[in-house]
Protein backbone atom coordinates (compact mmCIF):
# COMPACT_ATOMS: atom_id res chain seq x y z
CA UNK A 1 0.00 0.00 0.00
CA UNK A 2 2.69 2.19 0.84
CA UNK A 3 4.52 1.62 -2.80
CA UNK A 4 1.20 2.17 -4.27
CA UNK A 5 0.67 5.96 -2.59
CA UNK A 6 3.66 6.94 -4.01
CA UNK A 7 2.21 6.98 -7.33
CA UNK A 8 1.33 10.62 -8.66
CA UNK A 9 -2.56 11.20 -7.83
CA UNK A 10 -3.04 8.18 -5.52
CA UNK A 11 -3.37 8.85 -2.04
CA UNK A 12 -3.70 6.50 1.01
CA UNK A 13 -7.09 5.81 0.81
CA UNK A 14 -7.20 5.65 -2.80
CA UNK A 15 -4.04 3.16 -2.41
CA UNK A 16 -5.54 1.75 0.07
CA UNK A 17 -8.64 0.73 -2.54
CA UNK A 18 -6.19 -0.35 -5.05
CA UNK A 19 -4.89 -2.70 -2.49
CA UNK A 20 -8.30 -4.15 -1.20
CA UNK A 21 -9.79 -4.41 -5.00
CA UNK A 22 -6.77 -6.80 -5.67
CA UNK A 23 -6.59 -9.23 -2.94
CA UNK A 24 -10.57 -9.56 -3.87
CA UNK A 25 -9.30 -10.38 -7.75
CA UNK A 26 -7.97 -13.89 -8.42
CA UNK A 27 -4.23 -14.22 -7.30
CA UNK A 28 -3.37 -14.13 -11.41
CA UNK A 29 -4.01 -10.37 -11.63
CA UNK A 30 -1.60 -9.06 -8.49
CA UNK A 31 1.25 -11.74 -10.66
CA UNK A 32 0.76 -10.02 -13.71
CA UNK A 33 0.75 -6.53 -12.67
CA UNK A 34 3.84 -7.39 -10.44
CA UNK A 35 5.59 -9.75 -13.98
CA UNK A 36 4.76 -6.19 -16.24
CA UNK A 37 5.77 -3.83 -13.54
CA UNK A 38 9.17 -5.48 -13.16
CA UNK A 39 9.80 -5.47 -16.55
CA UNK A 40 8.85 -2.06 -17.25
CA UNK A 41 12.65 -0.53 -16.93
CA UNK A 42 14.05 -3.38 -18.95
CA UNK A 43 11.39 -2.96 -21.62
CA UNK A 44 10.56 0.45 -22.01
CA UNK A 45 13.31 2.89 -22.86
CA UNK A 46 14.13 6.57 -24.21
CA UNK A 47 13.86 6.56 -27.91
CA UNK A 48 17.36 7.43 -28.95
CA UNK A 49 16.15 10.14 -31.35
CA UNK A 50 13.31 12.45 -29.24
CA UNK A 51 13.90 10.72 -25.71
CA UNK A 52 10.14 9.67 -25.86
CA UNK A 53 9.15 6.60 -24.02
CA UNK A 54 9.93 3.77 -26.60
CA UNK A 55 10.15 -0.41 -26.78
CA UNK A 56 13.07 -0.21 -29.36
CA UNK A 57 15.81 2.14 -30.13
CA UNK A 58 13.39 4.11 -31.99
CA UNK A 59 9.65 5.38 -30.71
CA UNK A 60 6.89 5.29 -32.48
CA UNK A 61 6.50 8.49 -33.49
CA UNK A 62 10.10 8.96 -34.83
CA UNK A 63 9.08 5.78 -37.07
CA UNK A 64 6.41 6.36 -38.25
CA UNK A 65 6.60 7.61 -41.86
CA UNK A 66 3.87 10.05 -42.16
CA UNK A 67 4.86 12.40 -39.87
CA UNK A 68 6.44 15.17 -41.14
CA UNK A 69 10.40 15.42 -39.89
CA UNK A 70 11.28 18.91 -40.83
CA UNK A 71 9.04 19.91 -38.01
CA UNK A 72 10.42 19.61 -34.33
CA UNK A 73 7.90 20.53 -31.46
CA UNK A 74 9.95 20.81 -28.33
CA UNK A 75 8.70 19.41 -24.57
CA UNK A 76 9.62 19.61 -20.86
CA UNK A 77 8.67 16.28 -20.70
CA UNK A 78 6.19 12.93 -21.44
CA UNK A 79 2.73 14.63 -20.09
CA UNK A 80 3.06 17.42 -22.23
CA UNK A 81 4.18 15.39 -25.63
CA UNK A 82 0.78 13.37 -24.98
CA UNK A 83 -1.02 16.46 -24.32
CA UNK A 84 -0.07 18.11 -27.67
CA UNK A 85 -0.25 14.79 -29.18
CA UNK A 86 -4.17 14.56 -28.22
CA UNK A 87 -5.24 17.73 -29.97
CA UNK A 88 -4.10 16.21 -32.88
CA UNK A 89 -2.60 19.67 -34.29
CA UNK A 90 0.53 18.90 -34.63
CA UNK A 91 1.86 16.09 -37.06
CA UNK A 92 5.36 16.70 -37.19
CA UNK A 93 8.67 14.96 -34.60
CA UNK A 94 9.16 15.95 -31.09
CA UNK A 95 12.07 16.58 -28.79
CA UNK A 96 12.01 15.86 -24.84
CA UNK A 97 14.36 18.19 -23.00
CA UNK A 98 13.68 16.36 -19.80
CA UNK A 99 13.17 19.10 -17.22
CA UNK A 100 13.69 23.31 -17.61
CA UNK A 101 16.21 25.47 -16.82
CA UNK A 102 16.43 26.15 -13.19
CA UNK A 103 19.71 27.63 -11.38
CA UNK A 104 17.76 27.73 -8.06
CA UNK A 105 17.37 24.05 -8.09
CA UNK A 106 20.63 23.45 -9.71
CA UNK A 107 19.60 22.76 -13.34
CA UNK A 108 21.63 24.02 -15.75
CA UNK A 109 21.75 23.40 -19.77
CA UNK A 110 23.90 20.60 -18.90
CA UNK A 111 21.26 18.40 -17.07
CA UNK A 112 18.56 18.84 -20.02
CA UNK A 113 18.60 16.66 -24.06
CA UNK A 114 20.32 20.02 -25.48
CA UNK A 115 23.35 18.52 -27.31
CA UNK A 116 21.12 16.03 -29.30
CA UNK A 117 18.49 18.50 -30.17
CA UNK A 118 21.40 21.16 -31.70
CA UNK A 119 22.87 17.52 -33.62
CA UNK A 120 19.04 16.84 -35.06
CA UNK A 121 18.75 20.56 -36.34
CA UNK A 122 21.63 20.96 -37.72
CA UNK A 123 22.26 16.79 -39.06
CA UNK A 124 18.42 16.27 -40.56
CA UNK A 125 16.62 19.20 -42.85
CA UNK A 126 14.88 20.41 -39.85
CA UNK A 127 13.05 23.56 -40.94
CA UNK A 128 10.54 24.37 -38.10
CA UNK A 129 11.29 24.08 -34.75
CA UNK A 130 7.67 24.86 -32.18
CA UNK A 131 8.91 25.53 -28.46
CA UNK A 132 6.05 24.32 -26.39
CA UNK A 133 7.21 24.32 -22.42
CA UNK A 134 4.91 26.02 -20.06
CA UNK A 135 4.11 29.31 -19.82
CA UNK A 136 5.96 29.41 -15.95
CA UNK A 137 9.18 31.22 -15.58
CA UNK A 138 10.89 28.16 -16.10
CA UNK A 139 9.54 27.45 -19.07
CA UNK A 140 9.98 30.70 -20.58
CA UNK A 141 13.32 30.37 -19.69
CA UNK A 142 14.32 27.29 -21.32
CA UNK A 143 12.39 28.14 -24.34
CA UNK A 144 14.36 31.78 -24.33
CA UNK A 145 17.47 29.48 -24.10
CA UNK A 146 17.27 27.03 -26.76
CA UNK A 147 15.83 29.91 -29.25
CA UNK A 148 19.20 31.96 -28.66
CA UNK A 149 20.82 28.02 -29.15
CA UNK A 150 18.95 27.83 -32.37
CA UNK A 151 19.35 31.32 -33.64
CA UNK A 152 23.29 30.49 -33.88
CA UNK A 153 22.16 27.92 -36.61
CA UNK A 154 21.11 28.79 -40.09
CA UNK A 155 17.43 28.56 -41.72
CA UNK A 156 15.66 27.43 -38.46
CA UNK A 157 12.56 29.08 -38.09
CA UNK A 158 11.49 29.32 -34.45
CA UNK A 159 8.43 29.70 -32.89
CA UNK A 160 6.68 29.55 -29.41
CA UNK A 161 3.24 28.39 -28.40
CA UNK A 162 0.52 31.39 -28.76
CA UNK A 163 -0.40 32.75 -25.15
CA UNK A 164 -3.96 31.54 -24.26
CA UNK A 165 -2.21 29.21 -22.38
CA UNK A 166 -2.60 30.80 -19.17
CA UNK A 167 -0.19 32.90 -17.79
CA UNK A 168 1.89 30.12 -15.19
CA UNK A 169 -0.23 27.12 -16.70
CA UNK A 170 0.62 23.65 -16.82
CA UNK A 171 0.41 22.67 -20.48
CA UNK A 172 -0.72 19.11 -18.94
CA UNK A 173 -4.22 20.66 -17.61
CA UNK A 174 -4.89 22.48 -20.01
CA UNK A 175 -8.53 22.46 -21.75
CA UNK A 176 -7.54 20.56 -25.37
CA UNK A 177 -9.20 23.57 -27.37
CA UNK A 178 -6.84 25.86 -25.48
CA UNK A 179 -3.98 24.16 -26.20
CA UNK A 180 -4.84 23.02 -30.21
CA UNK A 181 -5.94 27.35 -30.50
CA UNK A 182 -1.78 27.59 -29.22
CA UNK A 183 -0.64 25.11 -30.89
CA UNK A 184 -1.95 26.50 -34.34
CA UNK A 185 -1.51 29.89 -33.36
CA UNK A 186 2.62 30.21 -31.94
CA UNK A 187 4.61 32.81 -32.60
CA UNK A 188 8.39 33.53 -34.01
CA UNK A 189 10.79 33.71 -30.97
CA UNK B 1 -17.63 41.96 2.25
CA UNK B 2 -17.89 40.42 5.18
CA UNK B 3 -17.22 36.82 7.24
CA UNK B 4 -21.05 35.45 8.17
CA UNK B 5 -19.70 32.42 9.01
CA UNK B 6 -15.96 31.19 10.56
CA UNK B 7 -14.69 27.87 11.37
CA UNK B 8 -11.27 26.73 12.10
CA UNK B 9 -9.81 22.97 12.87
CA UNK B 10 -6.61 22.56 14.21
CA UNK B 11 -4.78 26.15 13.69
CA UNK B 12 -2.02 26.72 15.94
CA UNK B 13 -3.55 26.47 19.42
CA UNK B 14 -6.97 26.79 18.53
CA UNK B 15 -8.84 23.57 18.67
CA UNK B 16 -12.37 23.87 16.94
CA UNK B 17 -13.66 27.14 16.49
CA UNK B 18 -16.94 27.94 15.34
CA UNK B 19 -17.82 31.94 15.24
CA UNK B 20 -21.15 33.85 14.01
CA UNK B 21 -19.04 37.36 13.77
CA UNK B 22 -21.26 40.46 13.93
CA UNK B 23 -21.23 42.68 10.82
CA UNK B 24 -19.44 45.39 12.24
CA UNK B 25 -17.63 44.86 15.68
CA UNK B 26 -15.82 42.10 16.81
CA UNK B 27 -13.80 42.36 20.02
CA UNK B 28 -11.82 39.26 20.57
CA UNK B 29 -10.55 39.27 24.56
CA UNK B 30 -8.46 37.09 25.91
CA UNK B 31 -4.82 36.92 28.17
CA UNK B 32 -1.54 36.83 26.87
CA UNK B 33 -0.90 33.71 25.03
CA UNK B 34 -4.58 32.47 24.89
CA UNK B 35 -4.88 33.00 20.75
CA UNK B 36 -5.78 35.70 20.11
CA UNK B 37 -2.98 36.68 17.54
CA UNK B 38 -3.45 32.98 16.20
CA UNK B 39 -7.17 33.58 15.38
CA UNK B 40 -6.84 37.26 13.44
CA UNK B 41 -4.35 35.32 11.97
CA UNK B 42 -6.45 32.54 10.37
CA UNK B 43 -8.95 34.54 9.34
CA UNK B 44 -5.61 36.62 7.28
CA UNK B 45 -4.77 33.36 5.73
CA UNK B 46 -8.33 33.98 3.55
CA UNK B 47 -6.76 36.19 2.21
CA UNK B 48 -3.10 36.13 1.85
CA UNK B 49 -3.11 31.75 2.41
CA UNK B 50 0.13 32.60 4.63
CA UNK B 51 0.50 34.01 7.99
CA UNK B 52 1.15 37.40 8.76
CA UNK B 53 4.18 36.15 10.99
CA UNK B 54 6.20 34.22 8.63
CA UNK B 55 6.51 30.91 9.44
CA UNK B 56 6.93 27.26 8.18
CA UNK B 57 3.81 25.14 7.54
CA UNK B 58 4.15 22.35 10.51
CA UNK B 59 4.09 25.57 12.75
CA UNK B 60 1.00 26.42 11.42
CA UNK B 61 -0.37 23.24 12.19
CA UNK B 62 -1.99 22.24 15.91
CA UNK B 63 0.71 20.04 17.59
CA UNK B 64 -0.28 16.29 16.88
CA UNK B 65 -2.55 17.61 14.53
CA UNK B 66 -2.04 16.83 11.02
CA UNK B 67 -4.04 19.73 8.82
CA UNK B 68 -4.99 22.92 9.55
CA UNK B 69 -8.00 24.19 7.72
CA UNK B 70 -9.97 27.85 7.75
CA UNK B 71 -13.63 27.82 6.34
CA UNK B 72 -15.33 30.94 5.93
CA UNK B 73 -19.14 32.16 4.61
CA UNK B 74 -18.53 35.67 2.63
CA UNK B 75 -21.38 37.85 2.25
CA UNK B 76 -20.53 40.06 0.06
CA UNK B 77 -24.51 41.75 0.37
CA UNK B 78 -25.58 40.30 -3.11
CA UNK B 79 -24.37 36.71 -2.90
CA UNK B 80 -22.55 34.00 -0.28
CA UNK B 81 -19.53 32.21 -1.48
CA UNK B 82 -17.43 29.69 0.77
CA UNK B 83 -13.68 30.14 0.81
CA UNK B 84 -11.90 26.81 2.71
CA UNK B 85 -8.10 26.91 3.63
CA UNK B 86 -5.87 24.33 4.22
CA UNK B 87 -2.60 23.79 5.56
CA UNK B 88 -0.91 20.44 5.73
CA UNK B 89 3.17 19.97 6.54
CA UNK B 90 3.95 19.64 2.72
CA UNK B 91 1.15 22.09 1.27
CA UNK B 92 -1.37 25.05 1.67
CA UNK B 93 -4.68 24.73 -0.81
CA UNK B 94 -7.26 27.06 -1.18
CA UNK B 95 -10.76 26.42 -2.47
CA UNK B 96 -13.76 28.82 -3.89
CA UNK B 97 -16.87 27.35 -3.22
CA UNK B 98 -15.79 23.71 -2.69
CA UNK B 99 -13.70 23.86 -5.86
CA UNK B 100 -9.41 23.81 -5.86
CA UNK B 101 -8.79 27.36 -7.03
CA UNK B 102 -6.79 27.52 -10.18
CA UNK B 103 -5.12 30.05 -9.13
CA UNK B 104 -4.04 31.90 -6.09
CA UNK B 105 -4.73 35.65 -7.14
CA UNK B 106 -8.27 34.60 -8.06
CA UNK B 107 -9.20 32.91 -4.87
CA UNK B 108 -7.45 35.11 -2.64
CA UNK B 109 -8.99 38.20 -4.52
CA UNK B 110 -12.37 36.90 -3.07
CA UNK B 111 -11.99 39.34 0.18
CA UNK B 112 -9.94 42.17 0.64
CA UNK B 113 -8.77 42.67 3.87
CA UNK B 114 -6.19 44.90 5.86
CA UNK B 115 -4.16 43.67 9.07
CA UNK B 116 -2.96 46.08 11.31
CA UNK B 117 -0.01 44.12 14.10
CA UNK B 118 1.80 45.78 17.04
CA UNK B 119 5.08 45.27 15.24
CA UNK B 120 3.45 46.83 12.19
CA UNK B 121 4.43 50.19 14.44
CA UNK B 122 8.16 49.04 13.13
CA UNK B 123 7.05 50.16 9.57
CA UNK B 124 8.82 53.19 9.42
CA UNK B 125 11.67 52.75 11.45
CA UNK B 126 12.77 49.58 9.95
CA UNK B 127 14.65 47.92 6.75
CA UNK B 128 13.39 48.96 3.76
CA UNK B 129 12.30 45.36 3.04
CA UNK B 130 9.19 46.29 5.58
CA UNK B 131 7.79 49.01 3.47
CA UNK B 132 8.34 47.01 0.32
CA UNK B 133 6.39 44.32 1.81
CA UNK B 134 3.92 47.11 3.11
CA UNK B 135 3.62 48.38 -0.33
CA UNK B 136 3.18 45.42 -2.25
CA UNK B 137 0.79 43.60 -0.27
CA UNK B 138 -1.07 46.74 -0.33
CA UNK B 139 -1.12 46.84 -3.97
CA UNK B 140 -2.05 43.08 -4.34
CA UNK B 141 -4.82 44.01 -1.84
CA UNK B 142 -6.45 46.34 -4.49
CA UNK B 143 -5.62 44.59 -7.31
CA UNK B 144 -5.54 41.12 -6.85
CA UNK B 145 -4.38 40.15 -10.18
CA UNK B 146 -0.68 41.68 -9.85
CA UNK B 147 0.06 38.24 -7.60
CA UNK B 148 1.34 36.78 -10.99
CA UNK B 149 3.30 39.58 -11.87
CA UNK B 150 4.86 39.63 -8.42
CA UNK B 151 5.79 36.06 -8.28
CA UNK B 152 7.09 35.84 -12.19
CA UNK B 153 9.31 38.81 -10.53
CA UNK B 154 10.61 37.01 -7.39
CA UNK B 155 11.26 33.62 -9.30
CA UNK B 156 13.29 34.81 -12.30
CA UNK B 157 15.06 37.10 -9.55
CA UNK B 158 15.67 34.04 -7.64
CA UNK B 159 16.84 32.62 -10.55
CA UNK B 160 19.39 34.96 -11.70
CA UNK B 161 20.84 35.23 -8.29
CA UNK B 162 21.04 31.30 -8.04
CA UNK B 163 22.69 31.80 -11.39
CA UNK B 164 25.64 34.05 -10.14
CA UNK B 165 25.89 32.28 -6.77
CA UNK B 166 26.35 29.10 -8.78
CA UNK B 167 30.10 27.62 -8.92
CA UNK B 168 31.97 28.86 -11.96
CA UNK B 169 31.62 30.89 -14.51
CA UNK B 170 27.94 31.94 -15.06
CA UNK B 171 27.09 30.99 -18.98
CA UNK B 172 26.33 34.10 -20.77
CA UNK B 173 23.98 33.23 -22.73
CA UNK B 174 21.86 31.94 -19.88
CA UNK B 175 22.78 35.44 -17.93
CA UNK B 176 20.91 37.21 -20.89
CA UNK B 177 17.96 35.15 -20.40
CA UNK B 178 17.64 36.25 -16.89
CA UNK B 179 18.20 39.28 -17.34
CA UNK B 180 15.52 39.58 -20.30
CA UNK B 181 12.94 37.95 -17.83
CA UNK B 182 13.68 40.23 -14.57
CA UNK B 183 13.27 43.25 -16.70
CA UNK B 184 10.45 41.85 -18.36
CA UNK B 185 8.59 41.26 -15.12
CA UNK B 186 10.08 43.81 -12.82
CA UNK B 187 8.59 46.27 -15.14
CA UNK B 188 5.33 45.29 -14.55
CA UNK B 189 6.35 45.47 -10.72
CA UNK B 190 7.37 48.94 -11.03
CA UNK B 191 4.48 50.07 -12.48
CA UNK B 192 1.91 48.52 -10.01
CA UNK B 193 4.11 50.09 -7.32
CA UNK B 194 4.04 53.51 -8.84
CA UNK B 195 0.37 53.41 -9.98
CA UNK B 196 -0.86 52.14 -6.38
CA UNK B 197 1.49 54.96 -4.93
CA UNK B 198 -0.06 57.89 -7.18
CA UNK B 199 -3.88 57.07 -5.63
CA UNK B 200 -2.21 56.04 -2.20
CA UNK B 201 -0.08 59.70 -1.61
CA UNK B 202 -2.91 62.39 -1.54
CA UNK B 203 -5.20 59.90 0.79
CA UNK B 204 -2.37 59.08 3.16
CA UNK B 205 -1.57 62.96 3.52
CA UNK B 206 -4.87 63.94 4.06
CA UNK B 207 -5.14 60.55 6.78
CA UNK B 208 -2.19 62.42 8.55
CA UNK B 209 -2.87 66.04 8.88
CA UNK B 210 -6.62 64.54 10.05
CA UNK B 211 -4.58 62.52 13.07
CA UNK B 212 -2.26 65.15 14.29
CA UNK B 213 -5.20 67.77 13.96
CA UNK B 214 -2.88 69.32 10.89
CA UNK B 215 0.05 69.79 12.36
CA UNK B 216 1.87 67.53 10.19
CA UNK B 217 2.65 66.97 6.40
CA UNK B 218 4.54 63.55 5.73
CA UNK B 219 4.96 62.15 2.79
CA UNK B 220 5.47 58.69 1.37
CA UNK B 221 7.42 58.65 -2.03
CA UNK B 222 8.83 56.04 -3.96
CA UNK B 223 13.03 56.13 -4.14
CA UNK B 224 13.27 53.75 -7.49
CA UNK B 225 16.65 51.31 -7.89
CA UNK B 226 16.01 52.74 -11.42
CA UNK B 227 14.64 55.93 -12.11
CA UNK B 228 12.45 55.04 -16.13
CA UNK B 229 10.27 52.16 -15.02
CA UNK B 230 10.78 50.59 -18.52
CA UNK B 231 11.16 47.42 -19.34
CA UNK B 232 14.38 48.76 -21.54
CA UNK B 233 15.86 50.82 -18.86
CA UNK B 234 15.87 47.85 -16.51
CA UNK B 235 17.34 45.57 -19.28
CA UNK B 236 20.33 48.23 -19.71
CA UNK B 237 21.00 48.12 -16.04
CA UNK B 238 21.13 44.83 -15.71
CA UNK B 239 23.84 44.41 -18.56
CA UNK B 240 25.79 46.99 -17.46
CA UNK B 241 25.59 45.81 -13.99
CA UNK B 242 26.57 42.26 -15.38
CA UNK B 243 30.41 42.86 -14.12
CA UNK B 244 29.67 43.80 -10.25
CA UNK B 245 26.65 41.52 -10.00
CA UNK B 246 29.07 38.53 -11.28
CA UNK B 247 31.26 39.97 -8.11
CA UNK B 248 28.95 40.22 -5.72
CA UNK B 249 26.92 37.35 -7.14
CA UNK B 250 23.48 39.11 -6.39
CA UNK B 251 21.70 41.29 -8.67
CA UNK B 252 22.36 44.66 -7.32
CA UNK B 253 19.91 46.90 -9.80
CA UNK B 254 16.11 46.55 -9.77
CA UNK B 255 13.06 46.61 -8.04
CA UNK B 256 14.09 44.76 -5.00
CA UNK B 257 16.15 47.87 -3.69
CA UNK B 258 13.72 49.96 -4.69
CA UNK B 259 13.05 52.63 -1.42
CA UNK B 260 10.00 53.79 0.28
CA UNK B 261 11.05 57.16 1.90
CA UNK B 262 8.83 58.48 4.30
CA UNK B 263 8.97 62.30 4.98
CA UNK B 264 8.20 65.13 7.65
CA UNK B 265 7.24 68.09 6.87
CA UNK B 266 10.34 67.89 4.51
CA UNK B 267 12.55 66.05 6.26
CA UNK B 268 13.41 62.26 6.53
CA UNK B 269 11.37 59.81 8.93
CA UNK B 270 14.02 57.99 9.65
CA UNK B 271 16.66 60.42 11.26
CA UNK B 272 14.39 63.13 12.46
CA UNK B 273 11.36 61.43 13.45
CA UNK B 274 10.38 60.91 17.05
CA UNK B 275 8.38 57.88 18.46
CA UNK B 276 5.06 59.29 18.16
CA UNK B 277 5.49 60.64 15.25
CA UNK B 278 6.57 57.43 13.02
CA UNK B 279 2.99 55.63 15.19
CA UNK B 280 1.27 58.73 13.94
CA UNK B 281 2.62 57.87 10.53
CA UNK B 282 2.23 54.34 10.36
CA UNK B 283 -1.34 54.28 12.15
CA UNK B 284 -2.16 57.31 8.73
CA UNK B 285 -0.62 54.81 6.34
CA UNK B 286 -2.81 52.19 7.98
CA UNK B 287 -5.94 54.10 7.50
CA UNK B 288 -5.01 55.59 4.11
CA UNK B 289 -4.56 51.67 3.26
CA UNK B 290 -8.72 51.09 4.32
CA UNK B 291 -9.65 54.32 2.65
CA UNK B 292 -7.96 53.73 -0.47
CA UNK B 293 -9.58 50.27 -1.25
CA UNK B 294 -12.84 51.34 0.17
CA UNK B 295 -12.63 53.88 -2.53
CA UNK B 296 -11.59 52.06 -5.33
CA UNK B 297 -13.58 48.75 -4.40
CA UNK B 298 -16.66 50.32 -3.53
CA UNK B 299 -16.90 48.63 -0.86
CA UNK B 300 -14.84 48.36 2.50
CA UNK B 301 -12.07 45.94 3.59
CA UNK B 302 -12.23 43.38 6.46
CA UNK B 303 -10.38 44.78 9.46
CA UNK B 304 -7.82 42.51 11.95
CA UNK B 305 -6.12 45.05 14.55
CA UNK B 306 -3.81 42.86 16.57
CA UNK B 307 -4.11 44.57 19.72
CA UNK B 308 -2.87 47.75 18.75
CA UNK B 309 -4.67 49.97 21.01
CA UNK B 310 -1.91 48.60 23.60
CA UNK B 311 0.93 50.36 21.67
CA UNK B 312 -1.16 53.15 20.98
CA UNK B 313 -1.36 56.66 22.94
CA UNK B 314 -4.59 57.47 24.26
CA UNK B 315 -4.67 60.22 21.23
CA UNK B 316 -3.62 57.87 18.39
CA UNK B 317 -5.55 54.87 19.57
CA UNK B 318 -9.00 57.26 18.86
CA UNK B 319 -7.96 58.85 16.51
CA UNK B 320 -8.22 54.85 14.86
CA UNK B 321 -11.29 54.36 16.46
CA UNK B 322 -12.92 56.99 15.00
CA UNK B 323 -12.02 56.29 11.61
CA UNK B 324 -13.52 52.37 11.76
CA UNK B 325 -16.94 53.77 14.00
CA UNK B 326 -17.30 57.07 11.75
CA UNK B 327 -19.29 57.80 8.71
CA UNK B 328 -16.81 56.60 6.14
CA UNK B 329 -16.15 53.31 7.39
CA UNK B 330 -18.49 50.65 7.44
CA UNK B 331 -16.59 47.01 7.17
CA UNK B 332 -16.32 44.48 9.46
CA UNK B 333 -13.29 44.62 12.38
CA UNK B 334 -11.88 41.82 14.45
CA UNK B 335 -10.17 43.76 17.30
CA UNK B 336 -7.99 41.41 19.60
CA UNK B 337 -7.33 42.72 23.35
CA UNK B 338 -6.19 41.86 26.50
CA UNK B 339 -8.98 43.48 28.10
CA UNK B 340 -12.17 44.65 26.83
CA UNK B 341 -12.69 48.03 28.85
CA UNK B 342 -10.12 49.31 26.20
CA UNK B 343 -12.07 49.14 23.37
CA UNK B 344 -15.96 49.08 24.24
CA UNK B 345 -15.70 52.77 25.76
CA UNK B 346 -15.02 53.77 21.79
CA UNK B 347 -17.65 51.88 20.18
CA UNK B 348 -20.70 54.07 19.46
CA UNK B 349 -23.71 53.58 22.02
CA UNK B 350 -26.23 50.99 21.67
CA UNK B 351 -23.90 48.61 18.90
CA UNK B 352 -24.40 45.64 20.97
CA UNK B 353 -28.51 45.85 21.36
CA UNK B 354 -28.30 46.81 17.02
CA UNK B 355 -26.28 43.41 16.38
CA UNK B 356 -23.56 45.74 15.31
CA UNK B 357 -21.47 44.62 17.72
CA UNK B 358 -20.09 40.78 19.42
CA UNK B 359 -17.64 40.24 22.25
CA UNK B 360 -15.92 36.36 22.42
CA UNK B 361 -13.42 35.20 24.88
CA UNK B 362 -10.27 33.46 24.29
CA UNK B 363 -9.10 31.01 26.33
CA UNK B 364 -6.31 28.05 25.56
CA UNK B 365 -7.37 28.42 21.76
CA UNK B 366 -11.29 27.91 22.51
CA UNK B 367 -13.74 30.98 21.93
CA UNK B 368 -17.19 31.40 23.37
CA UNK B 369 -19.76 33.97 23.03
N1 LIG C 1 1.29 24.81 16.13
C1 LIG C 1 0.89 25.10 17.40
N2 LIG C 1 0.23 24.17 18.12
C2 LIG C 1 -0.18 24.45 19.39
N3 LIG C 1 0.01 25.64 20.01
C3 LIG C 1 0.65 26.60 19.31
C4 LIG C 1 1.10 26.40 17.97
N4 LIG C 1 1.70 27.52 17.54
C5 LIG C 1 1.60 28.41 18.56
N5 LIG C 1 0.98 27.86 19.63
C6 LIG C 1 0.67 28.48 20.91
O1 LIG C 1 -0.21 29.56 20.73
C7 LIG C 1 -0.01 30.45 21.80
C8 LIG C 1 0.10 31.87 21.30
O2 LIG C 1 -1.07 32.28 20.78
P1 LIG C 1 -1.20 33.79 20.31
O3 LIG C 1 0.05 34.29 19.74
O4 LIG C 1 -2.41 33.83 19.48
O5 LIG C 1 -1.42 34.50 21.71
P2 LIG C 1 -2.13 35.85 22.00
O6 LIG C 1 -3.45 35.55 22.61
O7 LIG C 1 -2.11 36.70 20.82
O8 LIG C 1 -1.17 36.41 23.13
P3 LIG C 1 -0.54 37.88 23.36
O9 LIG C 1 -1.58 38.66 24.05
O10 LIG C 1 0.61 37.60 24.23
O11 LIG C 1 -0.16 38.41 22.02
C9 LIG C 1 1.29 30.13 22.45
O12 LIG C 1 1.02 29.61 23.70
C10 LIG C 1 1.90 29.12 21.52
O13 LIG C 1 2.65 28.17 22.21
MG1 LIG D 1 -0.90 38.32 20.23
ZN1 LIG E 1 11.40 9.23 -30.96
Amino acid sequence: MASLARLPGVGERTATRYAFFLLAQAPTLAAELGESLSGLHTAVRHCAQCHNLATAERCELCLDPRRDASRLCVVEGLPELIAIERTGEFNGHYHVLHGTLSPVRGIGPEALKLPSLLERVTAQSVTEVILATNADVEGEATAMYVARLLHRLPQVAVSRLATGVPMGGDLEFVDQGTLARAVRDRRAL
Amino acid sequence: MRLADLRIADYRNLGLVHLIPSPRFNVLEGKNGQGKTNLLEAIWLLSALKPFRTSKNVDLVRFGATLAEVRAVLDSGDGERTLRVQVSREARRIWVDGKVAKTHGEALGQVAMVVFTPEDLAITKGSPSGRRRFLDRAVFTLWPASLDDFRRFQHALDERNALLKAPGVPDDLLLDVYDDQVATAGALVGHWRRRYLERFAPVFAAALAEITTGGLEGTLTLQPSIAEPSRDALHQALVTARPRDRARQSTTRGPQHDELDASLDGRPLRTFGSQGQHRAFVLAMKIAEIRLLARELGRDPVLLLDDVSSELDDERNAALMRTLVGEGFGGQVFLSTTDRRHVLPHLPLGVFDSGQAACFTIRDGAVTL
